[in-house]
């Protein structure tokens, strides 16, 4: 079950935002207005299933206890046990929630392929609404404090301010505490520019995920991935209209709560830098998702070692931290193979850097492109796996986009690459710069035009009711 | 601290809600001038905020069913005559009801009439959960509060602005292929979850094709298959015991479909082997078009629906007959 209300695209919210806004711009004490916030996150994450926020809060104290004992303790092993208590309990609720059931079932799997009938017991877990994201910010604190990266935070209220910060809790960015953290120790709120761009961002977040990714997006995305039999062509508008709809329903949710936090005078990181304008797939995931991959590269990746120990062991470091990260989206081998394709992909990069030579011709425009195309085309083929329920149906997109296709194709679907097309466009003009640049570049009527133009077709174009894509992670 | 554009964001907002305000107002009055009315979104938290009001007083009306009740059900004609009740629209389009009447006959509160449009196919026992879903959903709403709250909220905007139910993209597709402005659509929903059917605003005979295609070639019934459904249908006489041992009651209603839908209802399920059988043996109140004269002469566009400006000649022909056979006293 997903019954994701706590969306920014609902009525709801705007009432609850306009509420906290309201309490937050009052000319009342610093504490109670931190309170006031923690108190409103922890209502907007119980709308969604009151139950649940027992997670919440466990999570929240056992980290801050595992963090205040590990910094005054002397003992090595002392402060390692202490960081296994709390990579067990917040991995521990993650395997628990979100792969018990999928591990029941590879098992059963496996041991059916060895002759062995093993059925599990059937079972609903419903999954905790961002428990893959505040998961992974507590274990950052703790591995923070641990390696003395940073010192524990001063206050509860701060540190648990940190965990459940309603514009980031349930589908990030995922921050570190060393970037939020300070920014609540010293009180604010936003000013006058911040809030008009903060709404700005806001408005142009549910653009992005209501009208172009649930408005024109999905339809065509759902009745691709419906079909039994499809052509090639269909395969691939299919399949870039998905390409096209996760980011805007992803970067859309990010650039919402990136908004909604400047509003109340907070910074988060960015999450998306034109991801599809990337040149070569380490640029991609500089570019994509980037709180998510620079947590698997200091947490995952070095731990393992990164790149210190040869090409072979780097490439075997570069491969698992993907299949975590494909894991990490979703309890489905279509995830994991998701993440070991951009596994292969990033190895296969360093290869080609290490036996290409050099040379001034790939640095042309002519050659950016082809190789930007080329990072593109290849990302939606592994959207195909992300995309699929199951292997049969991947490998029969897949086999379609490489010409293999059967089947009827719906001409009237190509209109899902006319946004997808402005959207790759856009990627590629502004990738060497930010919104923000741009933006102070245009006049404020302009700006006010366009503005109302995003606002105005969200009354228009309502789309369908559709959870955040990322919501089920 | 990443950088914030410097602009006069004041100025900015003020003229963008000028700009959106001006243009909600204008395309508001050219969607309504093309004949679109505000629709609300009827989903699995619309019905059970619905349900919520069915239960306390013994003066309610839960009307369970399907489209031909959501359509034929006008909650005016019902209050003219019916003036201090309530009525609860539950009907759920494309299903049947017997989860809603199972739901009701186990909630200890609800001691009002459960009127149940069902055709014959209804009371087949393998369709007896086809509203389990929603049913579901209501029981655990108290999991969800931000959704009920959402759907209240929705439905006062949905209810006033058509905009909003002018389905943008199929507009702006219809625009884009050369085919002019979209009609509206034919049916739309009311807050409480009544619905309007305007059939002149579609193609009747390609409705009444498809309703026709759906039901196929019916294969005449035989004694054997009368038996059982009458078998099944008496199976939910606990149902009706249990709404009536706390002073409610419960209201089988065959609504009219017509001409060849009628025919070949009439050859699967005859109303003499079928709901005739089960009148006389059940305890609750049956209602059939075909014995009641008001009930009888409307016509169905599409052979299965009635048009909704019949509604509420239909909603007081039927109410008139429960009052007439006391099912409801002090109207």
């Amino acid at each position: 079950m997903l019954a994701a209300r706590v969306q920014f695209n609902t009525y709801l919210f705007a009432c609850f935002f306009a509420l906290v806004l309201a309490v937050h711009q009052a000319p009342i004490p610093w504490t109670a207005r931190k309170i006031s916030l923690l108190v409103a996150s922890y209502v907007f994450y119980a709308a969604w299933d009151p139950v649940f926020v027992v997670l919440l809060w466990g999570s929240t104290v056992v980290d801050w206890l595992v963090a205040k004992h590990m910094v005054r303790s002397r003992s090595a092993g002392r402060r390692k046990l202490l960081l296994a208590t709390s990579l067990t309990f917040n991995l521990g609720l993650l395997v628990y929630f979100k792969y018990a059931g999928f591990l029941e079932r590879s098992l059963a799997s496996l041991l059916d392929a060895c002759g062995i009938e093993w059925t599990p017991a059937a079972g609903d877990l419903v999954l905790p609404i961002g428990i893959s994201f505040y998961t992974f910010m507590t274990i950052s604190y703790t591995l923070d404090v641990y390696r003395r990266r940073c010192q524990p935070a001063r206050s509860f209220l701060d540190y648990a301010l940190y965990v459940t910060f309603f514009p980031h809790l349930v589908s990030g960015p995922i921050v570190r505490a060393t970037e939020l953290v300070p920014q609540f120790e010293t009180p604010r709120r936003a000013t006058a520019t911040q809030l008009g761009w903060g709404l700005a961002l806001v408005c142009l977040g549910l653009f992005e995920k209501v009208v172009v990714a649930d408005g024109f997006l999905a339809p065509v995305v759902d009745h691709a991935y419906a079909l039994d039999q499809i052509s090639t062509a269909d395969a691939w508008v299919g399949t870039v209209a998905f390409a096209g709809q996760i980011f805007c329903d992803f970067a859309g949710y990010s650039t919402c709560a990136i908004g909604v936090a400047l509003c109340l005078g907070f910074y988060l990181p960015q999450n998306f830098r034109f991801p599809y304008a990337a040149i070569g797939f380490s640029d991609f995931w500089r570019r994509w998702h980037i709180s998510l991959s620079s947590w698997l590269r200091d947490y995952v990746y070095i731990s393992l070692g990164g790149n210190r120990s040869g090409p072979t062991r780097t490439h075997v470091n570069l491969l698992f931290t993907m299949l975590i990260g494909g894991l990490w989206h979703g309890a489905s081998w279509t995830f994991v193979a998701w993440g070991g394709l951009h596994g292969v992909y990033l190895v296969g990069e360093r290869v080609l850097r290490r036996v290409v030579p050099a040379s001034p011709v790939w640095q042309t425009t002519g050659a950016r492109l082809v190789i930007g195309l080329g990072t593109f085309a290849l990302v939606c083929l592994a959207w195909v796996f992300f995309r699929s329920h199951g292997f049969d149906q991947a490998f029969r997109i897949c086999a379609a986009m490489l010409g293999g296709g059967e089947g009827v194709s719906h001409p009237a679907w190509r209109y899902a690459l006319v946004p997808v097309g402005g959207l790759l466009a856009s990627h590629w003009l502004l990738r060497s710069t930010t919104l923000e640049d741009v933006v102070e570049r245009v006049p404020w009527p302009v700006v006010a035009t366009v503005l109302a133009t995003l606002v105005l077709s969200l009354f228009v174009f309502p789309g369908v009711d559709r959870a955040f894509i990322y919501f089920q992670f | 601290m990443p950088r914030v554009p410097d602009l006069r964001w004041g100025a900015t907002w003020l003229v963008s809600f000028a700009l959106v305000c001006g243009a909600v107002i204008g395309l508001e009055s050219f969607v309504r001038g093309r004949g679109y009315a505000p629709s609300i979104k009827d989903d699995d938290y619309a019905w059970a905020w619905q349900r919520t009001r069915a239960s306390g007083s013994a003066r309610t009306v839960a009307v369970l069913g399907a489209s031909r009740i959501q359509l034929a059900f006008s909650s005016e004609a019902f209050r003219e005559v019916l003036p201090g009740w309530r009525s609860v629209q539950l009907a759920i389009d494309g299903t049947q009801p017997v989860s809603s009447l199972r739901d009701l006959a186990e909630d200890p509160t609800f001691r009002g009439i459960a009127l149940v449009e069902m055709i014959e196919d209804g009371f087949v026992s393998a369709n007896w959960h086809r509203q389990d879903a929603q049913v579901a959903v209501y029981h655990r709403r108290w999991r969800s509060p931000g959704a009920m709250l959402e759907r209240r909220l929705a439905t006062a905007v949905q209810s006033r602005l058509a905009l909003v139910s002018a389905a943008g993209t199929r507009a702006l597709g219809s625009l884009v292929g050369g085919r002019g402005w979209p009609a509206p659509p034919y049916v739309i929903t009311h807050d409480d979850r009544t619905q309007f059917a305007d059939f002149a605003l579609t193609d009747v005979a390609a409705l009444r094709r498809r309703q026709l295609a759906r039901i196929g070639i019916p294969a005449a019934s035989d004694a054997a298959a009368a038996r059982a459904w009458l078998d099944d249908a008496l199976a939910l006489e606990p149902l009706v015991a249990a709404i009536q041992a706390r002073g409610g009651n419960v209201v089988y209603v065959r609504i009219p479909t017509c001409d060849e839908r009628w025919a070949a209802d009439e050859l699967s399920t005859p109303k003499a082997r079928f709901w005739d059988q089960l009148a006389r043996r059940t305890h609750a109140i049956t209602i059939h078009f075909r014995d009641e004269p008001t009930l009888s002469g409307f016509a169905c566009p599409d052979t299965s629906h009635l048009a909704s400006n019949d509604g509420p000649r239909f909603t007081r022909a039927m109410f008139e007959i429960l009052i007439a056979r006391g099912v409801i006293v002090d109207p």
